[in-house]
Order: C-alpha cells, then structure tokens, then sequence
C-alpha cells in the first residue's frame, strides 16, 4: 500500500479534518484527475459522476471478481468466506445478477412501504431520548442514532431482540474492510471473521424462519429462495448481511453529521426548531451538505474518453459524491447550508440502477431523529471535544460525538 | 394491452431503471440516463403498477384513462 504521507492521501488527517476544500480545488483545476496514492481516476465534477453513476455499461461496480483474480491460492484460501459474501453484495454487482437480486428486495424499501414503519420509529426515539432524560451530556452515535438504526433495520429483517446487542457490534467491524479503509492493520482478518458469524448466524436465522415464517424480511427471502430457484442460498445470507450492515452504518452518520452541520448555521437549526414541518427538506439538503456517502468507487469496462483524460478498460474510478453536491455549477452557494434550498437532484444516494435501496428508509429516519432531538433540546450543542473522522474513503463521519443538552458547549476542535 | 399509461417526472428520476426490469416494455433510458415512458403496448396495468411501487423516489404516476 501508498504511504501515508503521499501528497494525494485524502484521508491524511490534515485534509480528512475537512476535505471539501482539497475536492473544490480538484474540482475547478482538474475534475479527472488521476491519484497515485488510490491509483485511480477522481471525479468531482456534478455532470460527469452522474453521468458516470447511470452507465452501467461503461463501468463496473462488481470489483470483486477482480480482487479475486490478482488474489494468491492461499489468500482464497484465507478470505474465502470475504469474496462469497461480498461477492454477491447487491452494490457489488451489475445487471443482471443485480437486477435479479435488487428486485427481492426493493419493495420492503419502498416510500410507501417505510410510511407505515413511521410510528414505530418515532416510539423507538422517544424510549432513547427518554433514557437519556436529565443528563448534561450524551453522545450522539451510541446514545441515539446507532440503536435507532439498529432497532429498525433489525424490527425488518426479524432479529430477535435478545439478539440485537451482538448484531449491532457487526456493522463496525467491516466498515474498514467493505467502505475501504487505508490501515491496513488486520482489517481483512477482522472482516473474514466476522463475516463468518454473521454468515452462520443468517443461515441459521433462515433456516427458523423457514420452517415458522413470520412477516419478516427474513422469511420472506427464505421463501423466496425455496419458491424460484432465482436465488442461490449464499446470494440471500449475503444479502441479510448487506441489509443488516448498510441499514446501521449510514443513517447513523447523517444524524450525527447532520447535528455539526446545524451548529455551525444556528440560523437554520432555529427555523427547523420553530418550524418542524420543514424537516423533510431540510434533510434533502442536509443529505448533500454531509451525507455519509462520501464516494463510490466503479471500474472502467471498456476504454473511454472524459474531459480529455483517456480512461483505460480496467482503471479505477472514484466517484466523489461530496464534491459532485457542492458543485457551484449544480447548487448555487454550496458550501452554505440553507434548508430552504431545492435540493432535489443530490447524489448523497448515489444514482443510477446502483441508487441507494434504503434511501427512503434513511430520509424517514433522519426526519423523525432530527425532529425529535430538537424538539426535546432545542439548545444541543457539541461539547468541546477533538473529533476523529471515520478512516475510510468511501463515508465520513465522526467516530463519536458528545453534545451538551444545555447549550453550554460549543467546542468542536 | 390495457388503456392505462404512465408518467415519469425527469426532476425526479435518478436513473436506477427499477422501472425497465418490472415493465421493460414500457419503459426505455434516454441518454441522460433517466427514464421514459414509451408504450403500454405489452405491458398490463398490473405490470405499470408494480414499476410505480417499486421506483424508489416516486417518479412514476399510473393513469387509468385512455389517454396518454
């Protein structure tokens, strides 16, 4: 791997604290820009990563059979149960195995489908904010927005609650492996074990559910699976994992972002909290301020030509989501959070036949969440504490937290 | 062959084409990527339906009149 010191490391610390202005620059001076340090393309302009998000037959997403054609015997060997289960990860695939597979499961995710998971949601928040009632502090991920997520994600797919405490420690333990992360220190050991319980624990969840379906997830890909033969067994226990790991570890982050992102423009959080009806916006443009997706990364199929760079057949492409939502040229002022905006358009779901699955579910919990938690404490601000940001390219958020329920903090370093 | 035809908002679309694999017939990819309506001819209500539901930003509004 690239040292870490290399010029074009973004997630050096230094550019990571905050990375919009190095992306601006890229994004007026060079927006296909080759980086040596991920060895691949950078695309930071709006038009060319929304263009680039809905061709499918130009690029690739399913960067796993290559991962396992440079792979050693041994390394198959030693990472096995890694290439099976992420290699029918849904966002992994292309048509028409993606297609094949995204269609089991879109219905569950729905807007008219999440409308009806409306009220549990707002009675899951209410129990947290509840427990948290009476302190001065709380932080943000562990107190609230992680066992929001983890409770609905979980309630869909069927968990049982006894389970839950131990599925929720999963999500974290490939995010350095599966959102690309750069430290390399053991993440694809941690990711191959973890996957393997959360492979066993799947296929044994399946295997109940089957024999006593309820109105789950679960069960209704056990049947699925046992009506078509369309679906292999390993492609649905892969597709429990991709649901259980991506409904945690992406809304998580937008409500935290989302709470930085309106301390730093107390005008706008003070219109949400007079006005709560305006919420549903507000999260629109807060999913392209800071949404946690902060990149996709694609592979070129063929070779073609992008603002006169050659894009060779096999070259990696990184797809700056981030940048492409502060684009001047796409959203006037964008560095500038105004709820107000029409934000429609944003790619902080990406686009394309990839477009996020659990982006109506996300937007529904983000809603309630942010309305709650202003609602109770108007005054939440961060306490003073050194964020640390998440050490992966392809999402951004802080690893915690901390904000003081009377307004008397203001210190984010 | 039904009277029902269907609309696609381009403010909205994002190009997932949910709608072509439910209801290929009726549905085609423009070169932006995004989706249009083309013909009910081949697909039935039931089938413009479901790519209603199944869009995952509400792009698509089914019409039942003859129209379209």
């Amino acid at each position: 791997m690239n040292p870490v010191d290399h010029p074009d490391n973004f997630l050096a610390p230094a550019v990571w604290g905050n990375p919009h202005p190095y992306f601006a620059r890229l994004r007026s001076t060079q927006p296909v820009s080759w980086n040596s340090w991920w060895n691949g393309w950078v695309l930071t302009r709006y038009d060319d990563v929304d263009f680039i998000l809905k061709r499918s037959e130009k690029v690739s997403a399913a960067t796993v059979a290559p991962a396992m054609a440079r792979a050693t015997p041994e390394q198959l060997e030693r990472r096995a149960t890694t290439f099976r289960m992420l290699g029918s990860f849904l966002p992994l695939n292309d048509p028409p195995d993606h297609t094949r597979l995204r269609r089991l499961v879109n219905k569950a995710f729905t807007p008219a489908t999440v409308a009806r998971l409306q009220p549990g949601i707002e009675r899951r928040a209410k129990e947290l904010l509840d427990a948290v009632e009476g302190r001065d502090q709380f932080e943000v991920i562990s107190d609230f927005s992680h066992p929001l997520t983890l409770s609905v994600i979980s309630e869909m797919l069927g968990i049982p609650d006894e389970d839950r405490t131990e599925v929720g420690t999963w999500g974290a333990q490939i995010v350095p492996l599966v959102l690309e992360g750069r430290d390399n220190s053991g993440r694809r050991e941690v990711a191959e074990r973890v996957l393997q319980e959360m492979e066993q624990y799947f296929r044994k969840l399946l295997q109940v559910r089957r024999r006593g379906p309820r109105n789950d997830l679960v069960s209704a890909l056990a049947q699925a699976e046992d009506a078509g033969g369309l679906l292999t067994e390993d492609e649905i226990v892969s597709t429990c994992i991709l649901l259980i790991f991506a409904g945690q570890e992406t809304t998580t982050g937008l409500i935290a972002n989302a709470v930085l992102a309106l301390d730093e423009h107390p005008d706008q959080r003070e219109r949400l909290v007079q006005q709560p009806e305006l919420m549903p916006g507000a999260v629109e443009e807060l999913l392209r301020y800071c949404g946690t997706a902060f990149a996709v990364t694609r592979m070129a199929k063929e070779p073609f030509r992008l603002r006169e760079q050659e894009i060779a057949a096999g070259d990696k492409i990184l797809l700056v989501l981030a940048a492409a939502n502060r684009d001047p040229e796409r959203f006037p002022d964008p560095d500038r959070l105004d709820i107000s905006r029409n934000a429609t358009g944003h790619l902080a779901f990406a686009g394309g036949v990839h477009y996020c699955l659990g982006g109506p579910l996300a937007r529904v919990e983000a809603r309630i969440g942010l309305n709650q938690l202003l609602a109770r404490y108007p005054h939440l601000s961060p306490a003073p504490q050194r964020l640390t940001w998440s050490d992966v390219i392809i999402a951004r958020e802080p690893a915690s937290l901390v904000v003081d329920l009377s307004g008397a903090g203001r210190g984010v370093a | 062959m039904s009277g029902a035809w269907a609309e696609v908002d381009h403010e909205l679309c994002m190009g997932t084409a949910m709608c072509r694999s439910v209801a290929p017939q009726a549905f085609s990819l423009g070169d932006d990527g995004k989706s249009s309506y083309v013909s009910s001819a081949g697909a039935s209500l039931d089938a413009l339906r479901d790519a209603e539901e199944n869009c995952p930003v509400q792009a698509i509004t089914v019409h039942e009149d003859e129209q379209g």
